[in-house]
């Protein structure tokens, strides 16, 4: 078992094996370096997980259509009055 | 039954069959131009994109046809069952001689065409397994771009966004603008979800519309529409119209919402909510790590108390005394063996000393050539045995032979073509051809006369007793 945390995984991965670390942990049923290990790995895992969460920047664009292939985005500005298209009912 | 026709004075010429029919049809689509008719189907045929189905009640059925360009206006399928009010004229169909209706507009009996259409679609994308459970894909729980497909302008995307920024501060949201009601609608919708696929930048995809009537929603209803979401490889939310609303996007979804807002808050989590249980995993990580090492160390402290710890000194020595006296056994046993192999080697020695070699191998030689020489007298005396055996054998066989008797003067007399001996005169006639074998060849004989079989016994004896 690789305690390091793979740089590939996917966030909802690391909280599941996070998770599934505590529950272990909590078991008590494993030898002292196991469970060692186990909270080396959930410690890391807690890091990469926060460093996850503040990763993406915030951004809001909207889709403008080039070509039937192509598009490119711009930034959004919402309108603040209500459009005709509004589809409420 | 039938009155009889009256002869006229001057009989028309007779109808042809395409005239009769003819004139009889202009009459039935003139006073039967608008009819409407309620009845069950019964055998449906499309062909050429026109339908062919027969609509029947308990005692009577009625022949229908629907063409193509009138089918197209329908939006369900008819399909046997089903029963439905047809609305058309009636018409004569000539090349079969057969009355039918020719169906203009079809309404279902119970519930509206839409309903109805809606109905069927699900469930034959239903049947195909389109919605089925295991086939949805997890939503990620920290999408990292977020697609919306829904409308640019109005409130519902307005909400979204307020919606998803009060949620997360991080979000990178994209938005492609679509058309959600009209004609054009589920196209777009479509091509847009494909053309975020191509992207595969993307971790959630969201469709949004309002809320609206059937018809407005009716996009979100199509089946190419349906077919492209469950084909795309972003996990799809659908947030379509209001809670009580339920299209076949939201079916074919990996997730639904009941409204847009609400597909906005499944996209993700609070971030506080993630936060927290980050923080929670975390401390419970500590807090067990350092119950078990404080357990670890109560062990240690009891196991250094216990008696088996304090007896443990007693028992190193009597081990040790164990052991000493084993060495000493030991050394004892390695000490007697030498003796032991030597006056054993002494003794082998002498053995083989006293065994001449020489005089051996030559007995060994001689045995050899005596043993070669009994095995080919054995032989020998075998092959003779054999021969004897043979020959008198042959002996035996030789007096046995009709071959011998016939040497002595007998003869065998067969009938002609035939390979089976005379032995009776009854089994011959007058006129009879013959064939008498001697000892040295044969002749042919006719039977000149028979007589019974005397008290001589038979034809043919042993030649001792004849002799």
């Amino acid at each position: 078992m690789n305690a390091r945390v793979k740089k590939d995984r996917t966030f909802e991965e690391a909280i599941a094996r996070l998770e599934s670390i505590v529950s272990e942990l909590e078991g008590e049923d494993r030898g002292l370096e196991r469970q060692f290990a186990l909270f080396q790995e959930g410690m890391e895992l807690a890091r990469f997980c926060d460093a996850r969460l503040t990763e993406v920047e915030k951004s809001v664009e909207i889709v403008l259509k080039e070509s039937s292939e192509e598009w490119k985005t711009a930034p959004f500005e919402p309108a603040e009055a209500e459009g005709s298209d509004d589809g409420r009912g | 039954m039938y009155p009889r026709p009256v002869p006229a004075a001057a009989p028309p010429r007779p109808y042809t069959v395409s005239e009769l029919l003819q004139e009889v049809s202009g009459v039935l689509r003139t006073t039967w131009r608008d009819v409407s008719v309620v009845g069950e189907v019964a055998r449906y045929d499309l062909r050429n994109g026109h339908a062919y189905f027969t609509l029947k009640d308990k005692t009577a059925c009625l022949s229908a046809i629907m063409f193509a360009s009138d089918l197209r206006h329908v939006p369900f399928r008819i399909q046997a069952g089903l029963e439905i009010v047809v609305r058309g004229c009636l018409d004569l169909y000539a090349p079969q001689g057969r009355f039918q209706i020719r169906a203009l507009a079809v309404e279902p009996v119970g519930q509206g065409a839409l309903q109805l259409a809606f109905e069927q679609k699900k469930a034959r994308l239903a049947a195909e397994g389109l919605f089925d459970p295991q086939r949805k894909r997890a939503i990620p729980r920290l999408p990292r771009r977020i697609a919306l497909v829904t409308s640019p302008t109005g409130s519902v995307l307005r909400d979204m966004l307020n919606v998803l920024s009060r949620r997360f501060r991080r979000l990178a949201i994209t938005i492609y603008p679509v058309r959600v009601q009209g004609e054009l609608a589920a196209a777009e919708i479509s091509f847009a979800v494909r053309h975020l696929n191509r992207r595969a930048a993307f971790d959630v995809l969201v469709i949004a519309r309002g809320g609206g009537s059937p018809e407005d929603l009716a996009p979100f209803n199509d089946e190419g529409l349906a077919r492209t979401i469950a084909a795309s490889a972003i996990p799809t939310i659908s947030g379509v119209g209001h809670e009580t609303d339920v299209t076949i996007c939201d079916l074919v979804s990996d997730l639904r919402a009941p409204t847009p807002s609400a597909a906005a808050e499944l996209v993700i989590e609070k971030e506080e909510e993630i936060l927290r249980s980050l923080a929670r995993a975390r401390r419970d990580c500590v807090r067990a790590m350092r119950a078990r090492l404080s357990h670890e160390r109560s062990r240690l402290v009891i196991a250094g108390r216990s008696r088996a710890l304090a007896g443990f000194p007693g028992r190193v020595s009597d081990s040790r005394r164990r052991v000493s006296e084993r060495r000493a056994a030991l050394v004892a046993v390695l000490e007697r063996r030498p003796a032991e192999y030597a006056a054993r080697v002494t003794a082998a020695r002498r053995v083989l000393e006293d065994f001449p070699r020489v005089a051996e191998l030559a007995r060994r030689g001689d045995a050899v050539a005596s043993l070669r020489a009994m095995l080919l007298e054995r032989q020998r005396r075998g092959a003779e045995r054999r021969r004897s055996a043979l020959s008198s054998l042959a002996h035996k066989l030789d007096a046995l032979s009709p071959l011998a008797v016939l040497a002595r003067g007998y003869s065998v007399v067969f009938k002609e073509k035939s390979r089976r001996p005379i032995l009776s005169a009854e089994s011959v006639r007058f006129g009879d051809r013959v064939s008498v074998q001697l000892h040295e060849g044969t002749f042919n004989a006719i039977v000149r006369e028979t007589s019974r079989r005397t008290d001589d016994g038979p034809l043919f004896r042993q030649p001792e007793e004849e002799s």
